[in-house]
């Protein structure tokens, strides 16, 4: 540390450079901090589970062709084929699906006529979805086919039996998830039996608060107006074949149409996509900014070895060893840096604050203040080691051949 | 033409006080040859400094033309060194990416002169020096005593009244640097006045008058003689 | 004297390669980085009909539950009822108006056996549609009032339809299978594609228009109907399932939009809307309230959060990145200019005044500026191709940069470069005449 102040001193002397370079490391400080905490944050949302096998599953929606008080029958015929398919493990309909940015949701009650105890997203299928959903039951049990009721509106209003998932029942009864088994919900104005507890299944909105608190009711449903995502899932590796063979036992019938058909790694894709665009931004920005502040720092560096030349020469006539030039330099570097990530701090954090607000995310833990101190630190040392060792090779003769 | 009356250069460096030109008077006529001798840090080139306006002095009075320099601002402190000073180096201090030419051209950029004016400027005073055939070489391609001479040329291209020329034979061999004292003859015997610092007593000799700086003392020699003993 | 400048300017970048190349690499990155997410930003922003914006608005009535309206507080709904769409389109105030729904259907050229039936999204409207809109025409027109009233079995086929069914030719008058019904072709569109697609709704802003037009009428005599493509709300359960059941209930799923030219027809109309509540809520209906509400085209962006955050952020970054990016470039100017104190010394002994000095490197910086402009101009195109890819679910027109925005990114580049190189140059130019010349 025998450096450190007349390192202070030749700072405070030189004024512009340091303070240019220790605004460049306040910036890039904060914009590094910032952008890796989004970037985490969304791939953390990214990589939540559906719940499904979504390797091997897909959805497929279809028209409905008989009339009004028939296509309960079509549905379930057009299950049965697509059950009889080569390589189909399940197949189930829902009116929505997870991740696919449309469906219901609504709010629960523990009486007719009291208070919300929590919201979430409404699903509804047959007792074929726990082998074609992939869903693990953790409490209670799964339907049996006399649960199962059939119905040509919106299931919603109909009481009936429901399973739940863990992150909802948890909502409502944070204290023991597992009391929920065997109680009643109110919702859409009717009593629903829970019967059971599933670990996941994320209803439709990737970007909503409640993705994974799910109630999924024994209702088979098909509305006329609005035919069900049937959910399929096949033999591991035979996804797009049995997708291929679906749709090709499916047209067999005149008039039926696909309205859509997509795999659930497609739903993913879809739901993510704006996520995973930002992200590739700040990426990208991240590594550009660090590696601009990077070459700044050996711009200047470099700068002030050629300018020091005749100094550093001097030092080495009068003694001084090759590593306490590097040494001069990184401790240099060091204390730049220092006082950069001192005013990023103060930057970061209101950076930080103005993002909250614009984008209603939360503050940026220290953990990625801490990360970030480190990062800064061997990029400034790693930028000055070059120019450091150049300075150390300069001859001590220097300084006796005169200005 | 140049008066300095009690004239005075004092340098503070972290807040010691060094005097480095003791008060002196000085006067130089119109045509005079000036040379200026003494050893090295006796307050030389400080006083060449304050003479071509490049440095302040502390005290004193200095009046150039007939004007008082003390109270000019930059603006005018750079025209009055275009119009009536020419300076010349020991080091030359070509503009090596600028060919003789342009070398020469550079004062005159600085004043309001048409083209064809400067074009015949610069001619001027690449013949005077013996180097207009050479306008569009380069400084590199010159040698040392060339590149003086076009230091010169770019000296005298805007006619000024008085040369100061600071070692100009300091980086030459004495046979290249008796030419240089030639061209100089010349062109103080055309009526501009030039002082010329030098260490050389032989060239000293030269000039009409010749002052000796000591230890930030200025005193006139009345022969070299006296400068040596 | 501004060429000498200019071509001593030449010879200082010249004279340092390196630290010019880095300068110009350094504003030429920021301003690109800046450029590219700002074009972006603005695009995805910008007005989309600048001749209507003000006058064009989108109609909003209250029909919700008492329940239901505690939940959504001050904001109504985009879409409106069937039976009020109907009701409403009576109105003779606006200049135009239109009502909007959508469906898929199929769509094939019967003459063309070799071309595969393509499933097309259908834009279901009134015939003011494509006067309110001031969309385009290559062949043909819309359909007349006569036309929607009759349920005619017309189309409008979009430019990119018509490419694909008739090799872009005139195809007014031929016929079309629609939907397994014969269609006869109105008109084909020019390219028409307004960004952001204010008129529909907030999942759909940065798609393409649909790729058909057909009367409304035709759609609801035709029952085409997906509740999936025909942005259905319902906030209350209809009397039943069927198509019709759906058009008597209280289910939302016409975007209505009007065309009120000035303040006073604006007000006439909003009168309008309230009677026409008030007359509902005696029938029974609009039990929550009687409000309604006309939302101008920046009013609806808004309102509905139609315009990502996502590229105001990356706006926000990548300014933060230029000013980095100018800082280095103002420790390199440093650099620069204080490597010349030699040549200012030099000058300064010669006669040139500070000013002529601080002009002298002023023009190089604004060489500076301008090469490191243009650089940025080809960088941020570069930019924008990446971004292209990386928005590969965005039109690419939102990726495309207007001559306002190339000469905005030109004038940044060289404002930036002389405000950040003003204090070196400044700097340089103060630099003393004595100081340089006496070690030498």
């Amino acid at each position: 540390m025998k450096d450190f102040f007349p390192i202070l001193k030749s700072l405070k002397k030189q004024k512009i450079a340091p303070i240019l370079l220790t605004l460049q490391v306040a910036i890039t400080f904060m914009v590094l901090v910032n952008t890796a905490y989004m970037i985490g944050e969304r791939s953390k949302k990214m990589q939540r589970p559906t719940g499904l096998d979504e390797a091997n599953t897909f959805y497929i929606v279809t028209n409905f062709l008989s009339e009004p008080h028939q296509v309960i029958a079509e549905q379930n015929d057009i299950l049965r084929q697509i059950r009889g398919v080569e390589g189909v493990v399940g197949a189930t309909a829902l009116p929505s699906l997870s991740l696919v940015g449309w469906g219901r949701y609504t709010d629960f009650y523990l009486e007719p006529n009291g208070n919300s105890v929590g919201f979430g997203g409404y699903l509804s299928s047959d007792e074929h979805a726990l082998k074609t959903l992939d869903l693990e039951m953790i409490a209670g049990e799964w339907f049996v086919p006399s649960d199962i009721l059939e119905t040509d509106k919106e299931g919603t209003f109909l009481p009936s039996q429901v399973v739940v998932t863990q992150a909802l029942a948890q909502k409502i009864y944070p204290d023991n998830w597992r009391d929920i088994v065997g109680t009643t919900l109110y919702f859409n104005g009717a009593p629903h039996h829970v019967k059971g507890v599933i670990k996941t299944l994320q209803n439709a909105w990737q970007f909503w608060s409640a993705v994974d608190a799910t109630v999924l009711a024994g209702v088979n449903e098909a509305q006329p107006a609005s035919p069900s995502h049937i959910a399929v899932r096949t033999q591991p590796g035979r996804l797009e074949e049995v997708m291929n063979n679906t749709v090709e036992t499916l047209l067999k019938t005149p008039g039926r149409k696909i309205e859509k058909m997509s795999t659930m790694r497609e739903v993913r894709q879809k739901a993510y996509k704006e996520d995973l665009a930002t992200s590739k931004i700040l990426t990208a920005i991240g590594v550009g900014l660090a590696i601009i502040t990077a070459l700044g720092i050996f711009g200047q560096a470099r700068y002030n070895v050629s300018r020091r030349t005749q100094q550093i020469g001097t030092r080495r006539a009068l003694g001084a060893n090759k590593w306490d030039i590097v040494r001069f330099f990184m401790v240099e570097n060091a204390v730049v840096s220092s006082i950069g990530v001192v005013i990023g701090l103060l930057g970061a954090i209101i950076l930080n604050n103005q993002f909250v607000e614009l984008l209603s995310i939360n503050p940026v833990p220290l953990s990625y203040l801490l990360a970030g101190t480190v990062v800064i630190f061997i990029l400034g040392q790693l930028a000055v080691i070059y120019p450091a060792t150049r300075a150390s090779r300069v001859s001590p003769a220097i300084a006796t051949r005169g200005a | 033409m140049l008066i300095m009356k009690n004239l005075a250069k004092v340098f503070y460096a972290d807040r010691i006080k060094t005097q480095a030109l003791h008060p002196f008077d000085l006067q130089v006529e119109q045509g005079e040859f000036v040379s200026i001798i003494g050893s090295s840090g006796s307050g030389k080139t400080t006083f060449l400094n304050i003479a071509g306006l490049l440095e302040e002095h502390s005290e004193g009075v200095y009046l150039l033309g007939g004007q008082d320099v003390t109270t000019m601002k930059d603006k005018q402190k750079s025209a009055f060194r275009n119009e009536k000073i020419g300076f010349v180096f020991q080091s030359f201090n070509l503009i090596p990416e600028l060919n003789l030419y342009d070398n020469v051209d550079m004062p005159l950029r600085y004043r309001k002169f048409t083209a064809a004016e400067r074009d015949k400027r610069i001619m001027q005073a690449l013949e005077q020096v013996g180097l207009a055939g050479r306008k569009h070489h380069y400084p590199n391609q010159l040698s040392g005593g060339q590149q003086q001479r076009v230091a010169i040329a770019r000296a005298i291209a805007g006619s000024p009244a008085m040369i100061l020329a600071d070692e100009p034979t300091g980086n030459l061999d004495s046979k290249m640097a008796q030419g240089i004292m030639t061209l100089l003859k010349d062109i103080n015997a055309q009526g501009t006045s030039i002082i010329m610092v030098t260490h050389d007593n032989e060239q000293a000799a030269q000039a009409n008058r010749i002052i000796q700086i000591k230890d930030g003392h200025l005193s006139e020699l009345k022969t070299l003689e006296k400068a040596i003993a | 004297m501004m060429t000498y400048y200019f071509k001593l300017a030449c010879l200082g970048v010249r004279k340092t390669p390196f630290l010019s190349f880095l300068i110009v690499a350094m504003i030429a990155i920021g301003i690109a980085a800046t450029m590219t997410t700002y074009t972006v930003s603005y695009m995805m922003s910008k007005d989309p009909i600048p001749a209507k914006s003000q006058t064009l608005f989108n109609v909003q009535l209250d029909n919700y539950t008492k329940e239901y309206a505690i939940e959504m507080g001050d904001k109504l709904g985009y879409t409106i009822t069937y039976q009020d769409a109907v009701n409403l389109l009576k109105s003779d105030i606006p200049v135009n108006q239109v009502a909007l729904n959508s469906s898929k259907e199929t769509l094939s050229n019967p003459l063309r056996t070799d071309l595969d039936t393509l499933n097309v999204m259908v834009r279901t409207t009134t015939p003011d549609f494509f006067r309110l809109f001031d969309v385009p025409f290559t062949y043909g027109n819309g359909w007349d009032q006569q036309a929607e009233d009759d349920a005619a079995q017309v189309i409008v086929l979009t430019k990119k339809i018509n490419n694909q069914l008739f090799d872009g030719e005139n195809s007014v008058g031929k016929t079309v299978v629609f939907a397994d019904k014969i269609f006869t072709i109105a008109g084909v569109l020019d390219h028409w594609s307004p960004i952001p697609k204010f008129y529909s709704t907030a999942v759909d802003t940065y798609n393409d228009p649909y790729d058909v037009f057909i009367p409304l009428n035709t759609q609801i005599k035709n029952e085409f109907y997906s509740a999936l493509n025909s942005d259905t709300y319902c906030t209350q359960e209809p009397a039943d399932g069927s198509f019709s059941g759906l058009l008597t209930s209280e289910c939302t799923m016409i975007n209505m939009w009007v065309e009120l030219p000035d303040e006073q027809t604006k007000a006439q109309y909003k009168d309008f809307l309230t009677s026409y509540a008030q007359q509902q809520q005696a029938f029974g209906r609009f039990e929550n309230s009687t409000r309604s509400k006309l939302l101008n085209v920046k009013e609806r962006l808004i309102d509905d959060d139609m315009i990502p955050n996502e590229g105001k952020l990356a706006v926000w970054l990548a300014v933060l990145f230029l000013i980095v990016c100018l800082l280095n470039c103002m420790s390199l100017m440093m650099a620069k200019f204080f490597g010349r104190s030699r040549e200012v010394g030099l000058r300064r002994a010669v006669g040139a005044s500070k000013q002529a000095i601080f002009i002298q490197f002023s023009v190089e910086l604004a060489l500076l500026g301008a090469l490191g402009g243009l650089l940025g101009l080809a960088l941020a195109q570069l930019g924008l191709n990446i971004l292209t890819g990386i928005y590969y679910y965005m039109p690419a027109g939102i990726m495309q940069m207007n001559l306002s925005l190339a000469v905005t990114t030109l004038l940044l580049a060289l404002l930036c470069s002389l405000l950040f190189g003003l204090f070196p140059v400044l700097k340089a130019s103060q630099t003393n005449p004595s100081s340089q010349l006496k070690s030498l």
